[in-house]
């Protein structure tokens, strides 16, 4: 039978221990009480605050760099309309998509949010329909200021669902420093792929290992960024216009995924994924990109000694169609009570006033009147010096297709395919065909298109 | 029993305490009742009643004070883990998109995964080869470099911290510093191959060696399990590696015979813990594979971890249903896995 | 030649002393390394995070990295806040697992192993699936955008690790024990806090320990709960850095690894001053060995 250590040493020592427990426990939960007091006050969700008749509006946006103009927008709004309180919720970009969607699953969606990106199409059903806004006061926000295709892209089906703030257009970037080195002439607004193609040889340079030292041009990998605009180029497409089946092995699209492929292993002008110079065209080490994203400029001017411009990019089979624009667009959502005021809000957002501002960061104008008295602002020193030639890509540039099974088969379904002939050289038109018939079944299964009605 | 744990009874005790019940065995607390207790009010065993103990029955009431106990815990199972799961189970068999009410479709979701959907088989494989691998290879590490702290060495606070370190940083940052270090033409890995004349291979973009980039990063983290390995080893009373070296036995036979049954609790929890926290495995891959931009989950698959094919397709693409219905099923892989853990572990846990 | 520690002594050969020395310490350089590039990018300046090949050392130590990152977001806010739920968690995990664990032990009762077995069994679900299901019910409980789901599951046996660790540490204690007190006379809640406690002392440290670490660096937790700017967490303030030029090629890492680093180190102190009491609890006890 145990015995338990000397019983007067265990009573003190016991004693004290109880005590000192039970006063830490009281002592934590004093401060724990204490803290949810303090914690919940601004816990009470979207409460309006100020004067009883003041409107208070959220708007969800992911942390940006253009920051300090955003809030200096929204205090200007909220000074010329008294009436209306815009309370910022910023959330880490990475975060941003999951934080929206557990706010609207949980019935507490933000009045507005960013619309921006490709996921929008899983964000339609939860916008509200400006198309009447839109019609009402057309003249007197200067619709047609803003350029075609980017009213193009804020519409599904000819409804109004978000306005624009800045956009972004496939572009060819290119380095002048290492062209001027090679003494290769810079790319011209007619080049075809032929041109780029060997002009990036020609810039592709190695030195006695066999170890490169700039490489021609940029290749997008992991998605579609790149393989769609080429595919585009070659005039094939990933879907029927009704979306209703995948024609990724069609011998246009073939040829563009060649192309793209050929980049790297025929032509050797880009590196194999993850092989490259980590930071893209901002290192210095690339002649050009191919597509790229307008939102990189800022990135590319802050490194001292990186000249560069831009032009369309080369022609495809098809003429220059084929490259994307995106628009970076604020939409409302649809359970917002107070529809009226956000749509004043968007309008005073996408103004001339809000634009001008957003141009002075170095961001593109989404009206055509900004963007002219921008080229007349043009000093040597600004990159890129033909900005022109950005808004006139929107001529070639087209949407991504507004559909959600696009998102989910390109890069779930086909991507892992285009992965496999980059890392284990599987060739082109098996992989297409393995895509394809992946793709079709899915939009046989689980498509989520509202012509589906079956599956899960 | 090894002869020589018997034996250490022969030896002159140096302590005041009995150390009687540290080396015979005294029955599993719940599987032997070792005084006779009554059911009735009267908390004091059978035969032994005095006023002084009636006074205290209600107190030593068992099932009054284990539920009375449990409640706090069984309120928030309900509360926080039992509502939801059963909600989940509910929405794993409807179509359910956030955007409209959930519709009721049976197994269908259950048979797409199984059937139809391209991603689900490579993910299930791709976390069955990461467990396989990555917790016997953790578990040992931790156990070896837990043996070599437990000795008396310089400092060994030190290299105890720094072994524990890396379990500290946020899986951000970590994540991060992990995809530089693997980069085929500039990370530190491969500059290292390179200097033994090795070509080192593309890592997290190469289909065959992202998962094996993966599982070496995980292996980094074996400093939880390391910690309660130490914990677990210094319980190990002295006086038995003294009997068992006085028997004869060398190091091996010591770590067999008398570190391994004395730890074996140990090492079950952390083996169980293990393998249900590579099932459920999900910050490395997530951000490992979006930082390499290989896209997450990618190279073709390669790294797609099944939770990250389940946040894939409930939080970026909608089909709630389907995450359900894959979390459930992984849910009941766990369970059987535990299962068969803890009926195994009957015959190789040795308590004390 | 034995000492309370329960570790070899004078016993052990010196030749064998250092090689066990020069293992550990090359295990640690490979410990280090990833540590070690993370501080070495905090003191570098924004051109030379992007520069390939990257340069191990920094031409000039950036120490003010620590300052930008530190002023270029409310950091003493954010660590604040950290603190507290932090605190608050490892309160409510401590008392509501011990309280669990005993349970578990002293009582044989019939639901006794279904309960624990329940209990196990939501370990295992993964955190995914109850995220909606869980938000609604805060959402109706008027929880969201306030620290109570972070802290008050911890309070109710949320973390399920705890219990079964803290149970597997209460197994190793003779039932007798339990018996001899109950004879004594000592009520259960005694029992549990002076018998039980203290013995376990490593194990509820070790509990303590990664519960702190659990909570400073979650992420998820926060993200979702939490979206008050007042109230946000360190791991959540800082992933501000990393989204703050909405494209990873404007990034800052420097000064993500400047608040990484900020970020480990009360962590680091933490641990180091618990494993020295993890010996002290150990050599109190004096049970074992």
């Amino acid at each position: 039978m145990s015995q338990l250590p000397a019983n007067n040493g265990f009573d003190s020592i016991s004693l004290r221990l109880a005590r000192h427990f039970c006063g830490a426990c009281i002592c934590l939960l004093a401060v724990l009480l204490a803290g949810c007091r303090r914690a919940s006050a601004p816990g009470t969700p979207v409460s309006a605050a100020g004067a009883e008749h003041q409107v208070t509006l959220t708007w969800l946006l992911s942390t940006e760099q253009i920051r300090p103009q955003t809030e200096a927008i929204v205090s200007d709004f909220e000074k010329a309309n008294p009436d209306i309180h815009v309370q910022l919720r910023w959330t880490p970009e990475p975060q941003y998509q999951t934080k929206l969607k557990t706010l609207i699953a949980a019935g507490q969606p933000p009045d507005l949010f960013w619309c921006g990106d490709v996921w929008v199409a899983y964000l339609q059903p939860f916008l509200y329909d400006l198309t009447p806004f839109v019609e009402r006061d057309a003249r007197e926000y200067h619709l047609d200021d803003i350029y075609p295709a980017l009213r193009r892209a804020c519409q599904w089906s000819g409804r109004w669902y978000y306005l624009p703030r800045f956009f972004n257009v496939s572009l060819l970037y290119y380095n002048k420093g290492l062209f001027d080195a090679a003494h290769e002439p810079y790319p011209t607004a007619n080049w075809t792929w032929a041109d780029y193609v060997s002009a990036a040889q020609t810039l592709t340079r190695r030195d006695s290992n066999g170890m490169v030292l700039t490489w021609g041009s940029t290749i997008v990998t992991g998605w579609w960024g790149e393989w769609y605009i080429l595919v585009r180029q070659a005039g094939g497409q990933l879907f029927n216009p009704q979306v209703t089946s995948c024609q990724l092995n069609s011998p246009q699209a073939i040829e563009g995924m060649t192309r793209y492929a050929d980049k790297i292993f025929r032509y050797k002008i880009s590196p194999s994924p993850g092989y490259g110079p980590a930071n893209g065209f901002a290192s210095g080490k690339y002649a050009m990109e191919f597509g790229g994203h307008t939102g990189n400029w800022p990135v590319f001017d802050a490194i001292p000694g990186l000249d560069w411009d831009i032009q369309l990019l080369p022609k495809g089979s098809h003429g220059h169609s084929g490259g994307e624009v995106a628009v970076d667009a604020v939409g409302i959502s649809s359970r917002c009570p107070h529809p009226e005021e956000a749509w004043r809000f968007l309008k005073f957002l996408t103004s001339e006033a809000s634009v001008r501002r957003y141009v002075n960061t170095g961001l593109l104008s989404i009206r055509r009147s900004v963007a002219e008295d921008s080229f007349r602002h043009l000093t040597p020193q600004y990159h890129p010096q033909h900005l022109r030639t950005a808004y006139d890509a929107l001529a070639y540039a087209e949407p991504l297709p507004q559909s959600r099974d696009f998102i989910e088969i390109a890069l779930e379904i086909i991507q892992p395919e285009v992965d496999r002939v980059l890392s284990e050289r599987v060739p082109v038109p098996v992989a297409c065909d393995r895509a394809a018939e992946a793709a079709n079944a899915f939009l046989h299964t689980i498509s989520q298109s509202p012509s589906a009605a079956n599956g899960p | 029993m090894p002869s020589f744990i018997q034996s250490a009874n022969l030896l002159p005790p140096r302590m005041d305490l009995d150390l009687q019940n540290a080396l015979t065995p005294t029955p599993h607390p719940l599987e032997a009742d070792p005084l006779p207790r009554s059911k009735s009010n009267t908390g004091a065993p059978a035969g032994i009643s005095s006023p002084a103990n009636r006074r205290r029955r209600w107190f030593h009431n068992d099932s009054a004070m284990f539920w009375l106990m449990m409640s706090p815990a069984i309120l928030g199972f309900l509360t926080f883990s039992a509502g939801p799961m059963l909600s989940s189970l509910y929405l794993s068999c409807t179509k359910y998109d956030v955007v409209s009410s959930p519709r009721w479709v049976g197994v269908d979701n259950y048979l797409y995964l199984l059937r139809h959907d391209p991603a689900f088989w490579p993910s299930v494989k791709v976390t069955a080869v990461y467990a396989a691998v990555s917790v016997p290879l953790s578990l040992v590490i931790a156990l070896l470099i837990a043996m070599l702290l437990n000795q008396r060495i310089f400092a060994r606070n030190l290299f105890r911290t720094i072994f524990f370190l890396p379990t500290l940083l946020p899986a951000t940052a970590s994540g991060v510093v992990w995809v530089w270090i693997f980069d085929p033409t500039r990370g530190l890995l491969n500059h290292a191959l390179a200097s033994v004349g090795i070509l080192g291979p593309a890592w997290m973009h190469s289909t065959t060696w992202a998962l094996p980039a993966l599982i070496i990063m995980s292996l980094w983290g074996f400093g939880g399990a390391m910690i309660i390995f130490l914990a677990g080893l210094q319980e190990v009373p002295r006086q038995l590696y003294e009997a068992a070296e006085l028997d004869g036995a060398g190091s091996w036979n010591q770590f067999y015979h008398v570190t391994l049954p004395m730890i074996s609790p140990v090492l079950f929890f952390n083996l169980v813990m293990g393998i249900i926290g590579a099932l459920k495995a999900f910050d490395l891959a997530f951000v490992t594979s979006t930082a390499a931009g290989a896209g997450a989950g990618g190279p073709a698959r390669a790294t797609l971890f099944y939770t990250l094919n389940l946040y894939q397709k409930s939080f970026n693409y909608f089909h709630m249903g389907l995450g359900s219905a894959m979390a459930w099923m992984l849910f009941a892989a766990i369970l059987l896995l535990t299962a068969i853990n803890f009926v195994l572990g009957k015959r190789w846990v040795h308590t004390s | 030649m034995t000492n309370v520690e329960g570790m070899t002594t004078s016993k052990t050969p010196v030749p064998r002393r250092w090689l066990i020395w020069l293992c550990l310490l090359a295990g640690s350089v490979v410990m280090l390394l990833p540590l070690a590039w993370m501080i070495l990018t905090s003191l570098k300046t924004f051109p030379e995070t992007l520069a390939d090949p990257p340069a191990w050392i920094p031409a000039h130590f950036q120490w003010g990295n620590y300052l930008t990152a530190i002023r270029g977001f409310e950091f003493s806010r954010y660590f604040a806040n950290s603190v507290f739920v932090t605190v608050a968690c490892i309160a409510g995990t401590l008392v509501s697992s011990c309280l669990t664990a005993y349970a578990l032990v002293a009582y044989k009762v019939r639901g006794n192993n279904l309960v624990f077995g329940l209990l196990l069994a939501t370990l295992m679900l993964p955190g995914q699936v109850t995220v909606i299901p869980l938000f609604r019910l805060y959402v109706g409980l008027h929880w969201i955008n306030t620290f109570r789901p972070l802290i008050v599951p911890s309070w109710f046996g949320g973390n399920v690790f705890a219990m079964f660790l803290l149970r597997q540490f209460f197994l190793q204690i003779p039932r007798d024990y339990i018996e001899a007190a109950r004879i004594d006379g000592a009520s259960e809640l005694r029992i549990l806090a002076t018998i039980f406690v203290p013995l376990a002392k490593p194990a509820l440290l070790t509990i303590a320990v990664f519960t702190f670490i659990g909570t400073w660096n979650d992420l998820w937790g926060p993200l979702i709960y939490l979206y008050d700017e007042k109230l946000y967490t360190l791991p959540l303030g800082l992933m501000q850095f990393i989204g703050i030029a909405g494209n990873a090629q404007g990034t800052p890492w420097q000064l993500v690894m400047a608040v990484s680093t900020i970020m480990m180190i009360p962590v680091v102190i933490v641990f180091f001053l618990a494993q020295k009491r993890f010996i002290e609890g150990i050599s109190a006890a004096g049970i074992k060995g």
